[in-house]
């Protein structure tokens, strides 16, 4: 994802998210319940691929095995499934690169 | 990048590592109702009285042993990829091992050697067909990692543990080793805590401690250094024990010393490069058990010197059998309330928004008391046996149960807890 560094000039509306960018913000509401972070700050989310209404999430998980596969692969699809304008999700899991909790986007207390 | 389609295996019914946490956590009480019995010889410093071995059996096979099983089946998918092999022997396992250290205990408790020995059969066939399932599934692992390694040298560890504990219990029937039980008890005992207990700690908290503390580091050679040093320093108590001193001491104390520093650093550094500031009850506890471990090498320097006290000599193992209680205590506030929350919670994704988390399952506050109750008791205790204090012995005894107990309640209400 790139970010625009120019204004939008002020007699054109704000430019809308993109359809991966809201994809994105839907799957902060995914939470590891044992880490108690969502699964896009873990750094669990390693792209998302958009083709006109379908979405592919490629992911990981925090350890191969991880008890919560399932779980979190359904909730992937479920809160990317209620985006305005996704049609299809598919999720992909993936073990290279391995995560760690270097990838963790933000210092927690 | 790579598929998913290797490395995951499913979980096993969470009634068999429940099974085990439930009788880890009596075994963890009348352990702990032990010490209070015990109190005197221990603050005697006579670790060899039949109460002190009882109770040290009821930590040792019952706490430490029976939670490490359990937690084994549960978390062999998760390191191996791989369940364990037979969930069937797993149980067949289980009742053998909780019918049998009860038995062994009695006849300890008793003087009873014909219980004893019945007992020490039970427990050697409980933990044999656990090893050997444990093999099984060690064979079928794709990965052949740190974990691999360690589950592989302490099994081998526990198995030498056992026949060295079934020749101490021929013993105390037909008397045969002479001087020579107290060398054998030695070992014996070396074999189980270092050999069996803390190689799989090394093993496990490599992989637990990272995601716990959601902590990295770069590489893992302190934690290899902590497996191989620890390894080797089992085997030669083992090999060495007949040597002249100071071979006999001098090598493994240093092997062994080695390994517990290289893994308090390894623990340290994760503890340092942890990503949640606020430790959770379970990995407070953990840090507690860490530094017991290291108050523990200043009487272990002093008995592999030689010409220990005995206050010195029980000291010790007070002090690192108390670092693995603790250690064990801590990681079951981690893996029980992630297995009720698995199972219970889990299922309701898409129907209940939001979901609790695994800390909102239970109380920290409790938690911690519990947790503080245990690592007080145990530094009382060290205490106690160190100013040969019966009352002080006592005092933390009883702290330390109603830790214990604290504990198992809350814990046992967390299993039964359903979704409201």
């Amino acid at each position: 994802m790139t970010l625009d560094s120019e204004l939008p000039p002020d007699d054109l509306p704000l430019a809308a998210p993109s359809l991966e960018a809201r994809v994105r913000a839907a799957l902060r509401e995914v939470i590891d319940p044992e880490a108690g972070l969502d699964i896009v700050t873990m750094g669990l989310v390693y792209r998302i691929e958009v083709d006109g209404g379908d979405v592919t999430v490629v992911h990981t998980l925090t350890t191969r095995g991880c008890p919560l596969e399932g779980f979190i692969t359904q909730a992937i699809a479920a809160s990317a499934s209620r985006v305005a304008g996704v049609e299809t999700v598919d999720t992909h899991l993936v073990w290279d690169p391995t995560w760690h909790p270097g990838l963790i986007q933000t210092e927690t207390t | 990048m790579l598929p998913a389609s290797a490395g995951s295996a499913p979980p096993p019914p969470p009634l068999l590592p429940g099974e085990h946490f439930a009788a880890a956590l009596l075994f963890l009480i009348a352990g702990a109702a032990g010490l209070i019995s015990a109190a005197p010889a221990l603050a005697a410093g006579a670790f060899l009285s039949p109460r002190v071995v009882a109770t040290t059996h009821l930590f040792t096979l019952g706490w430490i042993t029976t939670a490490i099983m359990g937690a084994l089946h549960q978390f062999m998918p998760v390191a191996l990829g791989r369940p364990v092999r037979s969930i069937r022997v797993a149980h067949v396992s289980f009742a053998l091992h909780v019918t049998g250290l009860p038995t062994f205990v009695a006849g300890l408790a008793t003087g009873s050697s014909r219980v004893l020995v019945v007992g020490a059969v039970l427990l050697a066939l409980g933990l044999s067909t656990f090893i050997v399932n444990l093999w099984a599934t060690l064979a079928g692992a794709r990965r052949r990692d740190l974990t691999w390694w360690t589950l592989l040298a302490a099994s081998l560890f526990l198995l030498m543990t056992i026949g060295l504990g079934l020749v101490l219990t021929g013993n105390l029937r037909w008397a045969f080793l002479g001087a020579d039980r107290i060398v054998a008890l030695g070992v014996h005992l070396h074999l189980a805590l270092f050999g069996w207990v803390f190689l799989v700690i090394v093993g496990v908290a490599h992989h637990l401690l990272p995601m716990f503390l959601l902590s990295h580091t770069e590489g893992d050679r302190l934690a290899r250094a902590a497996a191989v040093l620890t390894a080797s320093g089992a085997a030669a108590v083992f090999a060495l024990h007949h040597a002249a001193p100071p071979f006999s001491r001098t090598l493994p104390a240093l092997l062994l010393g080695g390994g517990v520093a290289a893994f308090l650093a390894h623990a340290a550094r994760l503890y340092r490069h942890r990503h949640r500031r606020a430790l959770d009850p379970g990995m407070q506890l953990a840090a507690v058990a860490l530094f017991v471990l290291a108050a523990g090498g200043v009487p272990g320097a002093r008995v592999a010197a030689g010409g220990a006290s005995p206050q010195t000599a029980t000291l010790y193992i007070v002090l690192v059998l108390g670092s693995f209680t603790l250690f064990v205590a801590a990681h079951l506030y981690k893996i029980i309330p992630f297995l009720v929350w698995h199972h219970r919670i889990a299922p309701l994704a898409g129907h209940r928004s939001p979901l609790p988390r695994v800390a909102d399952l239970f109380s920290a506050g409790w938690a911690r008391t519990a947790g503080g109750a245990l690592g007080t008791g145990v530094l009382g205790l060290a205490l106690g046996v160190q100013v040969g204090s019966t009352a002080t012995v006592r005092v933390s005894a009883i702290l330390f149960l109603a830790g214990a107990l604290t504990q198992s309640v809350q814990l046992v209400r967390l299993a039964h807890r359903r979704p409201t």
